[in-house]
Order: structure tokens, then C-alpha cells, then sequence
């Protein structure tokens, strides 16, 4: 499978303490891949820096490489020196967990601000969560955290995209639309996308994914099909 | 109204115009940076020199002057700083408070730039780019300068109005606005809005000085104070209304040329001539305490500062025990300069104060020189009149805005900063007599050591605002104030109590200046001196006891070699040192 985003060596420390020791994986198009382990394991940490979101970290380094299309293929580049901004130019998205819309715009205005202006609500978010519909008017500061969580899983999907980074993307969701949640997400990895879903329960990710790495304290402790790792004692 | 009003409207129309514009420049860059362009009245100064240098001194035609100014210079000098200084800030996640100090270590540095080049001397030949002559309407006779100024404050109005509500660029600026690192993950243009709003500012600003100057006495200091003082319309307009502040800037205008025609004897006169030439001042006051909350950009966390080893506990000793000992030891000619170091010490120990539940303030001059007021006329009972004056003024002025945000709070200071430098410094109606120290402290030597008493009593004092019970609390509060309240602390008054702890620190420290110095000098505390202050404390670092008396040494001994050279090493300091270590260096701010 064709690697879309690959990072290697990655550390981040905060004041004394580092959070991620040397960290690296690979995210493949055309699959779901899942960052699991505990809460404190880094997964939020590492998704921050291969999107290059403004960080509080002391010191942080490493290397990432995204794909892009050269002369009808893809191939590898390195993006390690690259803004936030030019790597989402490359189809690369983070939704983070929390705060995560434009509080102070509407949900059309989210949709709008996030996709192609001419199609987005036509074609992404509206079709996969019908539930923002109706709310389109109302300012996304005012929506509840699921509908919140919603809007930024639909703009992100809404938009364009090649490499989708979430982080938590159930988090707090009834089990029926985090069902939907995940199955909108396993969809979208099409041969020309790639899904990372961070998530501390392993089981959940695990069943929704193609690949998982396991994270815990900061230092990658498993790699490999998710069925191994269902498969395996530290499920 | 009268013909003679209406004519004096006319007058204030063009001051209001020029107000206006260089508001909307603020504005612009606010909405797509989330920045607060503090360093606009320093680059509107440059432009006007710069200017003044094309045209008289270089011989350039003033048209082709003006377009490089405005379109290539001025841009320009807009994408430099937000390249160097914003954007490298904002990727560390730095806050407010650093940023601020960033566009005071740019005023500074520019102030600096221009008396080198320029001097300090006022100039009067700044070209005018008015037309001369005038249309009669009616009763009235407009100058086609005025007509010129309001078509120019309209059509930039037209254009930012137009621009943000476009369907697609008005998204994506109202999005950058709300959250500008949301933006920049979701691919919106971020970057380049942020590049415009940088230009666009910067040009505005330089229009705004260059239209001002010939109006005004051209020198590096007092215009840049001058332009500054517009910043009232910004605030009343919440930073983001175009309209509002384009209303305040014509109506204060107006008011300021109406005020004209009003005459009043005795002291009153003298009240009504000080409302007069400082109404932008006034409104500005006015404008802090009653304008609703800014639309701030989300608040950016930054990390904590670092907590005080033991080593530097102790250490934060030795400064005060060396001045103790150089009161016995220094050449006579050298007592009267090391005398300045305790007072300003303490002055810079009061943000230390406040940065404690993550405060900032801009206008700690008020206090200071609150205290030097107070100390003056009360020769006798000064050290301890002038602490208390500062804690009752801090109380007073802290509890209307205690539940304001940190920008909102931080101009609030400057505004009574500046407020108290036009309106009570600056008169002769409160100007004290020579201030004559009491009656213990006359000796030199015995002066400088009971200085070092009081600053180790300052010291002392501080200590547990990063220690212990009120350490932790106080902690809690800087660092999340919604926890700290469900823990059952009460945020607002623990806020107002520091606010006007650091108030008495300062006035404290503005006691044993006015005895040091022995007279009261209002240019002393003037508020761009407070930011100065600021800047220096940030840049050593607000936590470390040590490094603020250290800081103050320096700054003394600088001045002491060069007159004015410690401003131009504090701005660069401001601007670099923070980028040096890599780590933003004032706590995160209060949210």
C-alpha cells in the first residue's frame, strides 16, 4: 500500500518532561489506521505535530513526510520544515478534540469555511450527518458537544482532504452516531485518502481499523493488523 | 447650530478623519491577526519622517514620495514584523501579554530609530498633502483638505467593509479571527490574510502620521504619543466595528474643535483646556470601562514560568544586599545615579505582583506617579501614604473591570495611565512643590541604604506569591480561572486584591523615586515610560526577583552613560530575548 503520511524520530518535550520518546509510523492510503493506548500515551501530542498545530511544547522534533502527486504517482515528501498551513494545502487535517469549530460562526459558515465553497453542503457533511440540517443558522458556540463533534467530523470530510488526522472522534457521542461516526470514517478511506483515528479505547478503534499502533507513555509498544492486536493479551 | 459652530465641526472633522483612519488600520490587522497593534503611532510617526526626509531633505517630489511610503515601505516594514516578531510568537503559542510587549519593543525601537536619525527637537516644515482652498456650502466654507480626508476615511472604510463580507474572503477572515490555528489546520489562508493585515495596517498607520504632521509639531516622542491616543476609537469600537470607530473618531474630532469655542475663567479654564487638547485620552478612558467585552481571540495558552529554584530564592537577596554595601563604598558622584536603582526595582518587582494571577498591566505609571504625588506633598508620612494611595486607586480603578479579560484589563491601565499623565501630572494645579525627604533620609549614603531596607521589604513581601497556600492559589487562578472558581476560590477579588497589591508596590516604589530625584518631574511618568517598564520586566522575566532588580541596575546605568539609551536596549531585549530562549516568559494570562 502507498504510504500518505510517515513520521520518524519524533519527540516532544514540555518544560522537563518529555512526552513522546523518538516516536515514528506510517498511515497507507486506501485504509483506516488507528493510534490507541491510554489516556497521557501522546496520541493527541503526536497528531499536534504532523499537522504542525500551534504547540505549548519547549522543544519538539523529528521527521514527517507527506505524499503528493508528482508525475502521476505519489511519492514522499519531506514536510518535517512545512507551516500548518502548507501541509493542509496538502490535504493533510487534524480534528482535534475539544475545541475544534469556529465558535463564533455558523454551521453553514463552519461548512463553508472548511470546504469548496460551490459544493460542500451538497456533497459532504449534510449527506453524512443530516442532523446538522436543521442547525445550519445557529452559531456553532451554541451547539452541544456531540453536535459540536459532528460539525468538525463534516468539515473536515466535507473539505479537501487526503490525509485525515482525528483525535477522539466519538468523544462524547451516543453509541448510535458514534457507530455512524466510525463507519463514516472507515468509508472515506478511499485508495486516494488515508484515516488516522487516535482513540483510548482500544477495542473500538481496533474493530473500526486496518492497521493500529499502540502507544503507552510515549514510545510506540505495538505495530501491525488490528486483527493481531485483537487478537493478542493487551486488547 | 451657529455658522460659528458649525465651522468649528468642520475644523474637528479633519483631526476626526485622520483619527478614523488610523483606527480602521488597527482594525484590519486586529481581525486577521487577532493582534492589537500596539506599535501603530510609532510607524505612523516614521511615516511622517520618513516623509518629511523625501521631501525636504532628499528632494523627492511629494507624490512619488507619499507612493512609495504607502505602498511599498509601509507594507513592507508590516511583513517584517509579522515574519520576525507576530508569526513566530503566535507558532510558540505565545499570549497577549507577550505580544504586547513585541509591539512596545517596536514602538521603542522606532522611537529610538527616529531621534538617532532625526533628533528630538520638533519640526514644523512636515509637507502637507492637503489641497489648499476651500468650497463654500451655505454658511460654511469647507477646506478641500477636510473633503479630501473624509473621501479617503470612506473609501478604506468601503473596501475593509466589502472585503469582509464577501462570501468566501468574509468566511475565511471571520474564521481566522475566531480561531486562527483552527484556520491554518483546515487549510484556510491564514498566512497570507495575516501578511494583508499586517500590510494594510502598516500603510494606514503611515497615512494617518503623514496627514497628521503638518497639523502638529513633528518630533519622535510626543507624535507617536499623539497618534497613539486614537486608540480610544479602537477600543470603543471592540476592535472589530469599522463604523463605531469611524462615529467616535468624527464625533470626538468635532468635540475636541467645539471645545474650542467654549471659554471659562480660572480654574476651570484650565480643567476645560486640559479636557480639550486630551479628549481622544478621554474618551479612551471612557471607552475601557464602557465599551462590552472585546471579541478577543481565543486565549493561547503559554506554559507556566518556570517556578524559582531554592538557589534563586536565596539569590533574590543579594542584589539588595549589594546596594546596602555600595552605600558605603560608592564615589559620592555615584550615590545620586545608584539611588535610582531601588525605586525603579521596586516599580519593575509590581508586575512581578501581578503577573502572580496572570495580569498584565500597561499604565503601572498612574501608580507610580500617584505615589510620587502623594510622597511629595506629604514629606512626612510619605512611604506610607503613598503605598496606601496606590492599593486605594488600584481598588478603585480594578473593581469595575475585575471581570474583564486580559486585553480589555491591560488597556484599561493604559487608558488610566494615560489619563492620569494628562490630567493630574501634567497640570500645575497638582504639581507639589520641591520634594524634600523626610527628615531621617537626608544623608546620601544613609538614603541609598534605607532604599535597599525598602526593596528587601519588597522582596520579602512578594515571596509568598509563588509559595505555599497563596502560592497555589494564586497559581490555580493564573492558570485556569474557571477551576480555580469550582474549587470555591472568588477569582474577581482575589484579582482586585493583587491588582491592588501591585498598585502599592508601585506607588511605593514612585515614593523613593520622587525622594531620590527631589523633585517631580511628570515626563517621568509618562505612559510610554510605563511600557518601557513592561517591556524590561517581560523580557527578563516577570518571576525572577533577581532579574527585575538586575534589570533595573542596568537600565539606570545605561541612562546614566547615554540619556535614553535604556529604551532602545529594552525594545530590542523585548523583541529578541523571548525569541532567544525559545519559550514565551510571562504566564499565561488570566482567561
Amino acid at each position: 500500500m502507498t504510504v500518505a503520511l510517515r513520521c520518524s524520530d519524533v519527540y516532544v518535550r514540555y518544560g522537563g518532561i518529555e512526552v513522546l520518546h523518538g516516536v515514528g509510523l506510517a498511515v497507507p492510503f486506501g485504509a483506516v489506521t488507528a493510534l490507541v493506548g491510554p489516556n497521557g500515551a501522546g496520541k493527541s501530542t503526536l497528531l499536534s505535530w504532523c499537522a504542525g498545530a500551534p504547540s505549548t511544547a519547549t522543544s519538539a522534533g523529528g521527521r514527517l513526510e507527506l505524499a503528493r502527486a508528482a508525475a502521476g504517482h505519489e511519492q514522499l515528501a519531506d514536510a518535517t520544515s512545512w507551516s500548518a498551513s502548507r501541509r493542509a494545502a496538502l490535504g493533510l487535517r487534524l480534528v482535534r478534540s475539544g475545541v475544534n469549530v469556529f465558535q463564533s460562526l455558523t454551521v453553514k459558515e463552519n461548512l463553508l469555511a472548511a470546504g469548496d465553497p460551490d459544493a460542500a453542503l451538497e456533497r459532504g457533511a449534510l449527506e453524512l450527518f443530516p442532523e446538522l440540517e436543521p442547525l445550519l443558522s445557529q452559531r456553532a458556540g451554541t451547539l452541544s458537544g456531540g453536535q459540536r463533534q459532528l460539525l468538525a467530523i463534516g468539515c473536515a470530510l466535507g473539505s479537501r482532504w487526503r490525509v485525515l488526522l482525528v483525535d477522539e472522534p466519538v468523544q462524547g457521542l451516543a453509541p448510535a452516531l458514534a457507530d455512524r461516526v466510525y463507519a463514516a470514517l472507515a468509508a472515506a478511506a478511499t485508495p486516494e485518502r488515508a484515516v488516522l483515528i487516535a482513540d483510548p479505547v482500544t477495542h473500538r478503534a481496533a474493530e473500526a481499523a486496518d492497521f493500529v499502533w499502540r502507544l503507552e507513555r510515549g514510545r510506540v509498544v505495538f505495530a501491525g493488523e488490528a486483527t493481531e492486536l485483537t487478537r493478542g493479551p493487551s486488547a | 447650530m451657529s455658522a460659528g459652530a458649525g465651522q468649528l465641526a468642520i475644523a474637528g472633522l479633519g483631526i476626526g478623519a485622520v483619527a478614523g483612519l488610523s483606527g480602521l488600520g488597527v482594525i484590519a490587522t486586529y481581525r486577521v491577526t487577532g493582534v492589537l497593534n500596539v506599535a501603530f503611532g510609532a510607524i505612523g510617526m516614521m511615516g511622517a519622517f520618513l516623509l518629511r526626509a523625501a521631501v525636504r531633505e532628499w528632494g523627492m517630489p511629494t507624490a512619488l514620495a507619499v507612493a512609495l511610503i504607502l505602498l511599498v515601505c509601509a507594507p513592507l516594514f508590516g511583513l517584517l514584523i509579522d515574519a520576525a516578531v507576530f508569526r513566530p510568537l503566535q507558532q510558540r503559542a505565545a499570549g497577549v501579554a507577550a505580544e504586547l510587549t513585541a509591539g512596545f519593543g517596536i514602538t521603542v525601537l522606532l522611537v529610538g530609530i527616529a531621534t538617532a536619525v532625526w533628533g528630538s527637537g520638533a519640526r514644523t516644515d512636515a509637507p502637507s498633502l492637503l489641497p489648499a482652498g476651500s468650497v463654500q456650502l451655505g454658511d460654511l466654507t469647507v477646506p478641500l483638505g477636510v473633503l479630501v480626508e473624509l473621501g479617503l476615511l470612506t473609501a478604506v472604510a468601503a473596501a475593509l467593509v466589502l472585503l469582509a463580507r464577501g462570501r468566501t474572503f468574509g468566511v475565511a477572515i471571520r474564521a481566522v479571527v475566531d480561531d486562527r490555528g483552527l484556520a491554518e489546520l483546515s487549510g484556510l489562508p491564514a498566512r497570507r490574510l495575516g501578511r494583508l493585515g499586517w500590510a494594510v495596517g502598516c500603510a494606514l498607520a503611515a497615512a494617518a502620521g503623514m496627514l497628521l504632521a503638518p497639523q502638529l509639531r513633528l518630533d519622535p516622542v510626543t507624535f507617536t504619543l499623539v497618534l497613539f491616543e486614537t486608540l480610544g476609537v479602537v477600543v470603543a469600537a471592540r476592535l472589530v466595528n469599522p463604523a463605531v470607530a469611524i462615529g467616535v473618531a468624527l464625533a470626538t474630532g468635532i468635540g475636541q474643535a467645539e471645545l474650542i469655542g467654549v471659554q471659562l475663567g480660572g480654574r476651570a479654564g484650565e480643567v476645560l483646556a486640559a479636557v480639550r487638547s486630551n479628549l481622544f485620552v478621554a474618551v479612551l478612558l471612557v471607552a475601557v470601562w464602557v465599551a462590552p467585552a472585546f471579541q478577543e481571540a481565543r486565549e493561547r495558552v503559554s506554559i507556566l514560568p518556570r517556578k524559582g529554584t531554592l538557589a534563586e530564592h536565596i539569590g533574590g537577596w543579594w542584589p539588595v544586599v549589594a546596594l546596602g554595601v555600595a552605600a558605603a563604598w560608592l564615589r559620592p558622584q555615584d550615590i545620586g545615579t545608584a539611588q535610582l536603582i531601588p525605586p525603579l526595582a521596586v516599580v519593575l518587582l509590581s508586575f512581578r505582583a501581578l503577573s502572580s494571577v496572570g495580569l498584565i498591566s500597561l499604565g503601572q505609571t498612574a501608580f507610580v506617579g500617584a505615589g510620587a504625588l502623594v510622597a511629595a506633598w506629604t514629606p512626612r508620612f510619605g512611604l506610607i501614604a503613598a503605598p496606601a494611595a496606590g492599593a486605594v486607586l488600584g481598588l478603585l480603578f480594578a473593581l469595575p473591570v475585575a471581570r474583564k479579560r486580559p486585553l480589555h484589563l491591560a488597556l484599561t491601565t493604559l487608558a488610566l495611565a494615560t489619563a492620569a499623565s494628562r490630567f493630574m501630572f501634567e497640570q500645575p494645579l497638582f504639581t507639589p512643590p520641591l520634594a524634600g525627604r523626610p527628615g531621617f533620609l537626608v544623608g546620601d549614603r544613609g538614603f541609598l541604604l534605607a532604599e535597599a531596607v525598602g526593596l528587601g521589604v519588597v522582596v520579602l513581601a512578594l515571596l509568598p506569591l509563588d509559595r505555599g497556600w497563596v502560592g497555589r492559589r494564586l497559581a490555580a487562578i493564573r492558570d485556569s480561572e474557571p477551576a480555580a472558581r469550582m474549587l470555591g476560590g472568588d477569582v474577581e477579588r482575589v484579582r482586585v486584591l493583587v491588582f491592588a497589591g501591585g498598585a502599592a508596590v508601585a506607588a511605593f516604589g514612585g515614593a523613593w523615586w520622587v525622594y531620590a530625584t527631589g523633585a517631580f518631574d511628570a515626563s517621568a511618568f509618562d505612559p510610554l515610560r510605563g511600557l518601557i517598564w513592561l517591556a524590561a520586566a517581560t523580557a527578563v522575566g516577570v518571576s525572577s526577583a533577581p532579574s527585575l532588580i538586575l534589570a533595573a541596575a542596568g537600565m539606570v546605568a545605561a541612562d546614566a552613560a547615554i540619556p535614553g539609551a535604556s529604551a532602545i536596549i529594552v525594545g530590542i531585549a523585548a523583541l529578541t530575548v523571548p525569541w532567544l530562549r525559545g519559550e514565551p516568559v510571562l504566564p499565561r494570562t488570566a482567561r
